[in-house]
């Protein structure tokens, strides 16, 4: 049984972060060549921890090993008054995948999301990429105001807060 | 001397913003959206307008009267690697048009944004807001056509 995991990224995860952003930049189209060599381990160190941080990362690991990570950080709608977490990122290796890897960092971030004072989590996700809204739509989450971006609404961001992280019973 | 002042808004500006912001609502109304008239002072001063808050704002004065805000928090653009700042809001009063308040608050939060190591900008905008366009294509931003944003690389910036 494959134990799943999720927690705040220490130092010691960051070569294994940059390693997963890195996937991710070369599997998303960007202005420009995607060039996944930009994001260094210096880079994160320097904005991913501390008081003054440009980002948080949450690391997903299955049997003590990285697995997955989602990174976020701190915006506001204006519009509705409201402090919000932005999840910029969100990963699970092809070799983790069908684990529960994503529905246990959707369920950390829910937590993250309470534990900063935020109501809402918004992130952009590709109107063509069916599997990742079909996730997306399982956890409650809807499409806002513009065409790309979703958001979880504050009564299923407490729903997957309190919802326990539970070792997959696959493989 | 009519010039245009930019700062940082301190808490003794919440109300005025809050009236700009209503400002900016109605004119996003006129635009055939639909938007509610949330934000008020006391949810600003909770949110912002002190170190650490959750949106910071520049507000621009023509001889000392408020003709302009710019609202924005931080990011981080991973593909990039680069520290971003996101503009939330970006509003020139009607009455103080046409007198380069744009320009001032745009040149401030370029400058602020060299300050901080920032390597862009980032914001939304309408289609329909085709003097909007205009502006942000002459200072050297960029749309992301699929999704309405746009972004301004400091280093493309056109004063």
């Amino acid at each position: 049984m494959s134990r799943v995991l999720v927690r705040a990224m220490r130092r010691a995860d960051v070569p294994a972060v940059v390693m997963m952003m890195r996937e991710l930049i070369r599997h998303i189209q960007a202005y420009g060549e995607p060039a996944p060599g930009r994001i260094t381990a210096a880079k994160v160190l320097k904005n991913g921890f501390g008081r003054d941080r440009w980002f948080g990362v949450l690391v997903a690991t299955v049997d003590g090993r990285p697995a997955g990570y989602a990174l976020h950080h701190r915006g506001y709608e204006i519009d509705d008054a409201a402090r919000v977490l932005y999840l910029s990122d969100l990963y699970v290796a092809p070799e983790a995948r069908r684990l529960g890897v994503g529905r246990a960092l959707m369920a950390a971030m829910a937590r993250e999301c309470r534990r900063a004072g935020a109501l809402e989590i918004l992130w952009r996700v590709h109107s063509g990429n069916r599997g990742a809204r079909a996730f997306y739509g399982s956890l409650g989450a809807k499409d806002w105001r513009l065409g790309s971006t979703m958001w979880w609404p504050k009564e299923e961001i407490a729903r997957a807060a309190t919802s326990r992280t539970r070792a997959s019973k696959r493989r | 001397m009519n010039a245009v002042v930019v700062r940082p808004a301190r808490r003794r500006d919440a109300a005025v913003l809050v009236e700009m912001m209503r400002g900016l609502n109605r004119e996003i109304r006129a635009l055939g959206h639909k938007v509610e008239d949330r934000i008020t002072k006391e949810i600003l001063l909770a949110d912002g307008l002190k170190r650490d808050g959750w949106i910071n704002v520049l507000i621009a004065e023509i001889d000392d009267a408020p003709a302009g805000y710019a609202a924005w928090y931080r990011g981080y653009d991973v593909e990039e690697a680069v520290r971003q700042l996101r503009m939330a809001d970006l509003y020139v009063s009607p009455a103080a048009r046409r007198r380069g308040v744009a320009q001032a608050l745009v040149a401030a939060l370029v400058a602020l944004g060299r300050e901080l190591g920032v390597g862009e900008i980032v914001w939304n905008v309408e289609p329909e807001n085709a003097p909007a366009l205009a502006f942000y294509e002459r200072i050297g931003a960029c749309a992301w056509t699929r999704n309405r944003i746009m972004y301004l690389k400091l280093d493309e910036y056109r004063p």
